[in-house]
């Protein structure tokens, strides 16, 4: 049985355009125009994973609704915000509200693919034992790509998948200079290298909550990032 | 041109010069008062002449006894008899008579009855005559200049042979006398009586009611004598006989106030008439001064003073010790208004004969008014003269003199009262305009530098709070006005820069539909040639895209900083990576850095200064020649840090270089491909301001290339 994926924006074009390509990939697409619509069909039926846009038609704001009340319906399913909006605090509260990952408009069809197929792979990994060629080990640090999930001295920090793209770009060679570009490509994600420098800060942070050194990423000024090889 | 600026304080100063006219309407009211007075007191004194002269009208022997009908008077023949105030000491000097001494009149060769001049020229013998009366008694002073005084011969009975004085009158009865008086001796003197008969006086007999005493004094000798008034009548004649030769002593010269030998010869005397004085007495009136004239002008009665009584004098004087400021005042007074003075030269006090225009208009038959003034110019006196009628003829005239002290007393205190109203309403008046100008003045300097404060030297609204907009005025209406346009400034710059953003954001919905119809496109099979066509159509999005981009990046640098965190950080350190990755990132192309040693820590947000350092290197790579290096300096000051970014190339444009770090300004001329919208300076500027500093371009002192300096300053 083919995964059903949830598409609620308000631009029918925009819409069906996400749905035909990942139709095509496989998925059964159902797309939903308004708040209400997608809240009622989700109450009928979960989706295996939804994309969100924030602004709803009327309703600026009817994204992160609907990720609350989506999340309170479920604690698990996976949640992209797909949108034009791409300040930092759209990002952090999309994020806060428990979306699984913040992707801009910008991002092309395939890449959109990958991060879909990547959720589910994590989703699916999540229940079985992970290869070693599947982990990283660097000092305190733990990767595991299959699940997308990362530990520090086995205490777990929740990244999003950008943000675990990025640690897992620095932290793959350790000492050397990654540039925000570079980072951009590691991630998939085309944003600008201010917003780089917010995922950056937030990755720093949650890393020193879970007890790293937030120093452990290095700023190379007019470079770009390194992770600390002594770390 | 330059105008002189004048305040609004000066202006209304100079405006308040026209409250002068109060003092000066003022003046002129006390002017016009002091006319009226004048006329008032004018018609007073009229009054007064004329009730006076209505009192001796028709009473022709009141006035008649004395009168000289025939010829004119004159001062020399027709002696006065002054009333005399004190007590005359019959002692041959002449300090009993001080006070008439200046009246006296002199006797020279111009009145010689017989004989010749003398040896020592015409004036070396004269003789001066005062008359004079006291009581029931006739006096008279002779002060005579003679050389050589001839004493009468101790043994002979001759009075004629010696220097002597000759008495000759008429008798109230009317009979002729004549007396000669003589003497051996200074000392106490008696007059003889002669006849035709004996004119030599060898038997005459002394008539003992004339007395008096002969004494030397210097250049000649003084004779005073006093007779009864019951003696004379109207006619007097004096003589003084010169005898100059002690030994042939003959007669030399003869002067006289008149002829002497015959009863029609003599002068008159004129007396005070006591019962006009009687009259007078009691028609007098305080400060004010009546005389009765007859028709010659002869003073035929005086009563009265023109100055007040000595205690209302004292008590003008007394008074309380002035304070400072009332003294100063009075000062001020004193040399501005003409005091009055009790203090002034009366000259006509005593006078024998009144001879004043107003008196000639009287004696003529009409009343007359004149002001004149004192000979020292102290007063002012006011005489009314009126006739005295005898039928249809006149007789004399009463003249009432007054000063015009009165008046000029009312006229000062009105000029004091006016003068210290005018200059406290003037002070007050000038005062609360100057009050009022400076709170005016103040209040429309804090809106002006409200409203020149209100927008920034980038033209952005700063503040829309104006002061004074609660005031109900005009003022208050221009700041609610100018506050109204602030605001309304504010708004429309607040769209225009939120503009590009919500522009960027409203343009990526569509363009996402064209991305992602391309990738949906390019999904399916198509035509080679068409793939041509997708890839331009990509192509072309990608452009667009990256203007939507920088568009926004503004936008969101100005919310960036709103969220920035602050920290300490080395700035050296920060460049100095920073060139390191400009060496990468532009390969081939000369970048020099000169860095201080050691740390320069500021506090801020290192990944903007980075973004800022960004901006300006990649600026200076666009200008500069590729073979020219491009310089990026820190300089470490004492409480900032400067940061320079230094380029050869063409110089900035001079109308340019204030606008160079605005929004959407932007100097390239060409384009070459990459789109440049104007925001990177802006975003430096951002940056620079976010740090506390400025930034600011220059052309390089050698014309040639361009520096940007970035102040930025020290923790």
């Amino acid at each position: 049985m083919s995964r059903r994926i949830a598409i609620v924006e308000d631009e029918p074009a925009i819409r069906e355009n996400y749905a035909d390509v990942l139709r095509r990939q496989g998925y059964t697409v159902q797309g939903y125009a308004t708040r209400p619509e997608a809240l009622a069909a989700f109450r009928q039926r979960l989706p295996d994973l939804a994309i969100l846009d924030i602004g709803l038609g009327a309703d600026p704001e009817g994204g992160f609704d609907l990720c609350r009340e989506l999340r309170a319906l479920s604690p698990t399913v996976p949640i992209i915000f797909l949108t034009a909006r791409d300040h930092d605090l759209d990002v952090i509260s999309g994020l806060r509200l428990g979306a699984d990952d913040y992707l801009t408009k910008d991002i092309s069809l395939p890449l959109l693919s990958a991060r879909v197929a990547a959720l589910f792979r994590r989703t699916e990994a999540l229940g079985s034992t992970p290869t070693a060629e599947d982990l990283l080990h660097v000092g305190a640090l733990r990767l595991d790509v299959q699940r997308l999930s990362v530990h520090w001295d086995k205490c777990p920090v929740e990244l999003t998948v950008t943000e675990f793209w990025i640690v897992h770009a620095l932290a793959r060679h350790p000492g050397h200079v990654r540039s925000r570009d570079q980072l951009m490509g590691d991630a998939d994600t085309v944003v600008d290298s201010a917003t780089i420098t917010s995922h950056i800060k937030r990755i720093r942070r949650k890393l020193a909550a879970a007890g790293a050194d937030p120093g452990c990423i290095e700023t190379v000024y007019g470079m770009g990032y390194r992770w600390t090889a002594t770390l | 041109m330059t105008r002189p600026r004048l305040g609004l304080r000066t202006k209304l100063l100079l405006v308040a010069l026209a409250l002068l006219a109060i003092p000066w309407v003022g003046y002129r009211y006390v002017r016009a008062m002091e006319g009226f007075l004048r006329q008032g007191q004018e018609a007073t004194l009229m009054g007064t002449a004329r009730a006076v002269a209505t009192v001796l009208d028709d009473r022709p022997k009141l006035m008649a006894p004395q009168v000289d009908l025939l010829g004119a008077l004159r001062e020399d023949r027709d002696l006065y008899a002054y009333p005399l105030h004190n007590p005359i000491q019959l002692d041959g000097y002449d300090e009993d008579w001080s006070e008439y001494l200046g009246r006296a009149i002199t006797y020279g060769a111009d009145h010689r009855l017989s004989g010749t001049a003398p040896a020592g020229g015409p004036d070396a013998f004269s003789f001066r005559n005062l008359v004079g009366i006291r009581g029931n008694y006739l006096y008279a002073l002779f002060l005579v200049k003679d050389p050589h005084i001839v004493y009468r011969a101790p043994n002979s009975l001759r009075l004629d042979q010696s220097d002597h004085l000759i008495i000759a009158l008429q008798d109230p009865q009317g009979a002729f006398h004549r007396y000669l008086l003589t003497t051996r001796a200074p000392g106490w003197v008696n007059a003889y009586a002669v006849t035709d008969a004996d004119p030599s006086g060898a038997d005459a007999q002394p008539e003992v009611r004339i007395q008096g005493e002969w004494q030397e004094a210097p250049g000649g000798y003084t004779i005073e004598l006093r007779m009864p008034l019951a003696m004379v009548g109207n006619k007097l004649a004096f003589a003084i006989a010169d005898v100059d030769n002690p030994v042939t002593r003959k007669v030399r010269e003869v002067i006289g106030t008149a002829g002497t030998r015959r009863l029609a010869d003599l002068g008159t005397v004129m007396t005070p008439s006591p019962r006009i004085q009687a009259i007078l007495h009691g028609l007098g009136r305080a400060n004010a001064r009546l005389w009765v004239v007859n028709r010659q002008g002869r003073v035929m009665a005086l009563t009265g003073s023109l100055r007040p009584p000595d205690d209302e004098t004292l008590s003008a004087d007394t008074g309380d010790d002035p304070g400072l400021l009332s003294g100063l005042q009075q000062l001020i007074y004193s040399l501005i208004l003409r005091q009055p003075s009790e203090d002034f030269d009366d000259t006509l006090a005593g006078a024998s004969r009144l001879q004043g225009a107003d008196v000639r208009a009287a004696l003529a038959g009409r009343p007359a008014i004149r002001w004149r003034h004192t000979p020292d110019g102290r007063a002012a006196i006011l005489s009314a003269a009126y006739p005295i009628h005898d039928g249809d003829a006149v007789a004399g005239a009463v003249v009432a003199e007054q000063t015009g002290n009165a008046i000029l007393t009312v006229r000062n205190r009105a000029m004091e009262s006016l003068f210290n109203l005018t200059l406290v309403v003037f002070v007050a008046a000038t005062l609360a305009l100057l009050a009022f100008a400076s709170r005016l003045s103040t209040r429309i300097r804090r809106l002006r530098n409200d409203t020149e404060q209100a927008i920034g030297s980038d033209g952005r609204v700063r503040s829309t709070a104006v002061s004074g907009r609660r005031a109900g005025d005009e003022l208050g209406d221009l700041a609610r006005g100018v506050g109204g346009m602030l605001q309304r400034l504010a708004e429309y710059t607040r769209y225009l820069e939120g503009m590009s953003g919500k522009l960027s954001h409203e343009l990526r919905t569509p363009l996402v539909v064209v991305k992602s119809s391309l990738d949906n496109l390019e999904q399916t099979t198509l035509p080679e040639e068409a793939r041509v066509y997708t890839t331009r159509a990509r192509d072309g999005l990608q452009r667009l895209n990256a203007i939507l981009t920088r568009l926004s990046e503004a936008t969101r640098l100005e919310q960036a900083l709103q969220q920035a965190e602050r920290e300490n950080f080395d700035l050296a350190a920060l460049v100095s990576g920073c060139v390191a990755g400009y060496r990468d990132a532009y390969p081939g192309r000369p970048l020099e850095a000169r860095l201080p040693d050691g740390a320069v820590t500021i506090a801020g947000a290192p990944d903007l200064v980075a973004q800022l350092l960004d901006k300006l290197v990649a600026n200076a790579m666009d200008f500069s020649p590729a073979e020219r290096p491009v310089v990026v300096s820190l300089e470490r000051g004492t409480r900032e840090v400067v940061l320079g970014v230094e380029n050869e190339g063409p110089p900035l444009p001079e109308q340019m270089s204030g606008q160079l770090f605005e929004s959407l300004v932007s100097v390239r001329s060409g384009g070459n491909g990459e789109p440049h919208l104007g925001l990177g300076l802006y975003i430096v500027r951002l940056i620079a301001q976010f740090h506390g500093g400025d930034v600011a371009a220059a052309n390089r002192q050698d014309g040639n290339g361009v520096v940007f300096r970035v102040r930025l300053p020290m923790s």
